[in-house]
């Protein structure tokens, strides 16, 4: 506990100070590689950089949960279960196709640059979070639905008093996900044109110039690493307030190994 | 014989056992009965080093327990634990063999005894190759008691070991313990928050409130004297004079005299039976026979009053 | 008649949807095949002239409407056998005559004059593609185990023999793997080889951490946050903060020069895929020990096995399911991974990745993204298997 919130101001300070004052790191840069003649990335500044990384996230990433959340609600209501196991499926087996396999097949079908990405970052982002949707939403307990009902909620404010607020964990939980997967696969976005922080690093290891790919990896590592972080804060919050409120009927954890 | 000597156990500065002590004397099936939290599964757990105190010493046939390897000495007591405690990837014959396993036995011996402990278990042949969990709540604790006998331990440590079972597969396997009890005249302790299985079970009964003995004594001597308004309560109030009747015979408030009458009952009878009989046949006076169908008095319902009394 | 008779007739005799799955599929399928399902380009980077399915031929468009016609009328079919049996039917029959479909007219579009020409698939294909094998899934959903296996078995047979009888060598696809036919082995065998070595190293890594997490209590949260951080760390990124560090082992120490290690190449990408495979691994096992139940531990304690007997008898056994599930986590990101690498010079299928988005060769692209997805995908599938038959022996 003491380490971690030590670190995570540490980590957010160090960050903020590379992304906005790049340059002056130059000193130390061309004392890390004397024979490199640009120790520092200038196309674009690393502000910009991370403005861009953190558009292409953020777009993607809430597209992908408003869509997510409607399938995932939709496959757990009566009218949708019957698709159900299929959705679940291709849910399931699309999370094993690699996230960069899936940005190189945005290519044929949309391009270079940024739509690509967008594309690759919103399929994928959905999958873990209609995961979590349809774990949270079955997670909440029956005796809780059936004290729902028997209370004369109606559907509509059975799902939004009761079952999303239990499936809560579980969806934010995927959306954790979706968003660090995204953060990583926008950096390799710059590989098929898209501005982020990952183009440093792609021009860096196109030019042999290590010092730039040093910068890009800095950075988006430690903006990948902030955002797990707040994310974690998130839970954390969350698992505090559903504990406060609602003692008896708080979603439990699925265990790992099951007993044969 | 096992006994406790001045035993203490602290958790986080806090006393939650002791000091106590306690001797369990060869062939007896002590029941340790206290409200949950007093402290009973720390005093059983104690026995076989699973718990060590933090104070005093326990010896079993004047050996005590902490000069023993810990492991040895659990090979050579049984041990249910509550829930069974089954292993979930093994089948129940493979369960069943754990410690003569364990304690290296050959293989031909080891599925004799399987056989043999499955029969004094009461499970059925064909429960052998399954998985505990193709069992039943009732299947399972016969198993876990099957897995304690299997290497013939002359003690046997049982952690409420019917309790999650419905009252009639509890009743059948509480009946088939004692028959067990009396067949093996092993020694048993036995754990449990119900006052009736203790009083069923027993031979000897600790009760126990927060972490000490609140009295101990034969089953007759508890509900005739409750030492405090604990064990009273405990025992069941008003409810522990009916009880207590099922521990005293006929023949301890014999009248001489043959005062005839045409109900009788024998003197080995309890006198909750005599009573029972008073009541459907209306009268307040039987005659008393012996074994032998000889009458040797009466009884009458005034003694029995008095009897509860006590 | 009785009532119940009559209830049985009105449902035969009356249409009713019984399937909406099935309906949404044919819908799909029906507004997809409109696209290009062929796409004629006169060379790599001019664009293409669509072909629609429907102009391909009289008999191939016969044949493809009457699939979807199939499609749809299995969601109206009450019978639920019925129904499988058709969707299944209709879905194999798809992706069987896509294929083969989209074989022949692409060889019919093959031109002399024009040895350049490109014909890729379009997204009708894609579209049509993708329905068969979901209609496929529906079909077998309430089908026995047993038949599922030897269905999709042998399935996966008929499209892999018409891949490999040359019946699809007109496509563009088909001659990029053709002319990539040297490299492809190597670079796949590379691939493959960077999972294995990665899964293998980070397993032994994870034996310590995992028995530190366990079993000191004090270490565990380190461990995770440790791990949890790396884990975050954008592939990428993590790939090249490993650049600097390993050029400066390679300037400076021979031997690790000799042996292989530098700033590009195989040891920073198995570095980085051993770093990445830390937490999956070491989170499934934490999670299979911790969940082995107290009163089974507290049984085992109590029959008097000593604490090695107990996690070799009781706590391993029953963790094993977990300790698969969190090799297939690894196996299948590392695979993923794994084209990223490349961009490091590590090689394997990304090569092709990265060399086609840089070339504009698309068609280059999908030589190294299908069949690692294929690989990820047979990985899962396989580790599926092995999961749930994982049952140990005492
Ligand atoms: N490992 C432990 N750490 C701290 N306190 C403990 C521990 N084990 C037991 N205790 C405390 O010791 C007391 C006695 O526990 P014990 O398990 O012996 O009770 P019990 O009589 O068996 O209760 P129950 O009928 O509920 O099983 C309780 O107050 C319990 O909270
Ligand atoms: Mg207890």
């Amino acid at each position: 506990m003491m380490r971690v919130g030590l670190l995570t101001p540490l980590l957010a300070l160090a960050f903020v100070a590379l992304a906005l004052f790049m340059p002056a790191t130059a000193p130390f840069f061309h004392w890390l590689f004397p024979e490199n003649p640009r120790p520092v990335f200038l196309r674009a500044s690393f502000l910009e950089l991370t403005l861009a990384h953190a558009e292409l996230v953020l777009i993607s990433a809430g597209a992908a949960t408003a869509f997510a959340l409607g399938v995932g609600i939709f496959v757990t209501r009566p009218a949708g279960r019957e698709f159900l196991p299929i959705v679940g499926a291709l849910a399931a087996v699309g999370q094993t196709f690699p996230p960069a396999a899936v940005l190189a097949l945005a290519v044929p079908a949309l391009g270079y640059g940024e739509a690509p990405t967008l594309l690759a970052l919103f399929l994928y982002s959905i999958l873990p979070i209609l995961e979590g949707t349809i774990a949270g939403l079955h997670a909440v307990p029956a005796d809780v639905r059936e004290a729902a009902d028997g209370l004369g909620f109606s559907s509509a404010t059975k799902l939004t008093r009761i079952e999303l607020p239990l499936a809560a964990p579980y969806i934010l939980a995927g959306v954790r996900t979706s968003t660090i997967i995204a953060i990583g696969t926008a950096t390799i976005g710059s590989t098929i044109g898209a501005l982020s922080l990952g183009s440093p690093i792609v021009e860096g290891l196109a030019a042999e110039n290590t010092a730039y790919v040093l910068q890009g990896a800095l950075v988006v590592a430690l903006f990948a690493i902030l955002v797990d972080r707040g994310f974690e804060l998130l839970e954390r919050r969350l698992a505090r307030q559903s504990r406060s409120e609602l003692p008896a009927s708080r979603p439990r954890r699925a265990a790992a190994a099951a007993a044969p | 014989m096992i006994e406790f000597d001045a035993v203490e156990k602290f958790y986080a500065g806090q006393r939650v056992l002791g000091p106590l002590s306690l001797s369990i004397p060869q062939g007896a099936l002590c029941v340790l009965v206290g409200p949950s939290g007093c402290g009973k599964s720390t005093t059983l757990k104690m026995i076989n080093a699973l718990i060590t105190p933090d104070a005093g010493s326990i010896r079993i046939n004047a050996q005590p327990v902490a000069s023993h390897p810990a492991e040895e000495l659990r090979r050579g007591i049984g041990y249910v634990i509550q829930s069974g405690g089954l292993f979930p990837h093994w089948r129940v014959r493979d369960n069943i063999a754990t410690v003569p396993r364990l304690l290296h036995w050959e293989k031909a011996r080891v599925a004799a005894r399987i056989n043999e402990v499955a029969e004094i278990a009461a499970i059925h042949r064909a429960l052998l190759d399954r998985f505990p969990h193709q069992l039943s709540g009732g299947q399972q604790q016969r198993v876990g008691v099957a897995r304690a006998l299997a290497a013939d331990p002359d003690i046997i440590l049982m952690d409420e070991p019917f309790g999650a079972l419905d009252p009639v597969t509890r009743a059948a396997l509480q009946k088939e313990l004692a028959r067990l009890h009396h067949n093996t005249g092993k020694t048993i302790v036995l754990v449990t928050h119900d006052m009736d299985e203790a009083l069923a079970l027993g031979t000897t009964i600790v009760v126990m409130r927060k972490g000490e003995i609140a009295q101990s004594g034969t089953p007759a001597e508890i509900l005739a004297a409750p030492r405090s308004d604990f064990v009273r309560d405990f025992v069941g109030g008003a409810d522990a004079a009916m009880k207590l009747l099922e521990f005293r015979k006929v023949r301890e408030v014999l009248r001489g005299g043959a005062e005839s009458c045409d109900h009788s009952i024998r003197t080995h009878d309890t006198l909750r039976s005599a009573l029972t009989e008073m009541m459907t046949t209306g009268r307040s006076i039987l005659t008393v026979q012996n074994e032998s169908g000889a009458i040797v008095g009466s009884i009458h319902v005034e003694d029995i009053v008095g009897a509860s009394k006590r | 008649m009785s009532t119940a008779d009559l209830a049985a007739t009105r449902r035969t005799s009356r249409l009713a949807l019984h399937d909406r799955v099935a309906l949404v599929l044919a819908l799909v399928a029906a507004a997809g095949s409109f696209g290009a399902f062929l796409s004629i380009a006169p060379n790599r980077l001019a664009d293409g002239r669509p072909l629609t399915l429907w102009n391909v031929g009289l008999s191939q468009t016969a044949i493809v409407l009457a699939l979807l016609v199939l499609v749809f009328m299995a969601a109206f079919i009450g019978d639920r056998t019925w129904r499988s049996g058709a969707l299944f039917a209709s879905g194999a029959g798809l992706l069987i005559s896509m294929l083969l479909i989209a074989g022949t007219a692409a060889a019919a579009q093959l031109d002399p004059q024009e040895p350049a020409r490109r014909i890729a698939l379009g997204s009708a294909f894609w579209i049509l593609f993708s329905v068969g094998v979901l209609a496929c899934f529906q079909g077998l959903q309430h089908a026995a185990r047993i038949w599922k296996a030897l269905l999709s078995l042998a399935l996966a047979a008929a499209l892999i023999a018409i891949a490999a009888s040359g019946e699809l060598n007109s496509l563009s696809l088909a001659r990029e793997f053709h002319a990539q036919r040297a490299t492809f082995p190597t670079e796949l065998l590379r691939h493959i080889g960077l999972v294995a070595a990665a899964v293998v190293v980070a397993s032994f890594c994870a034996i310590p951490l995992v028995l530190a997490a366990v079993y000191r209590s004090g270490a565990r949260s380190a461990i995770f946050t440790t791990l949890n951080l790396l884990q975050t760390i954008p592939s990428i990124a993590l790939f090249g903060l490993l650049i600097a560090p390993l050029s400066f082992v390679a300037a400076h120490v021979s031997l690790a020069r000799e042996i292989g290690i530098g700033g590009i190449g195989a040891a920073p990408a198995l570095i980085a895929l051993v770093l990445y495979g830390l937490l999956p691994l070491v989170r499934s096992a934490d999670a299979g020990l911790r969940n082995v139940p107290a009163n089974v531990q507290e049984a085992a304690r109590g029959m008097g096995m000593n604490a090695q007997e107990i996690f070799w008898k009781v706590d391993l056994p029953l963790a094993l399911p977990a300790l698969v599930s969190g090799l297939r986590v690894v196996t299948v990101q590392s695979i993923g991974l794994a084209i990223v690498a490349a961009l490091i010079g590590a090689g394997g299928l990304g090569t092709f990745v990265f060399q086609g988005i840089g070339e504009y060769a698309l068609d280059l692209v999908l030589v190294g993204a299908l069949p690692t997805i294929l690989l990820a995908v047979a990985a899962d599938a396989l580790f599926q298997i092995v999961i749930a038959n994982v049952r140990s022996r005492p």
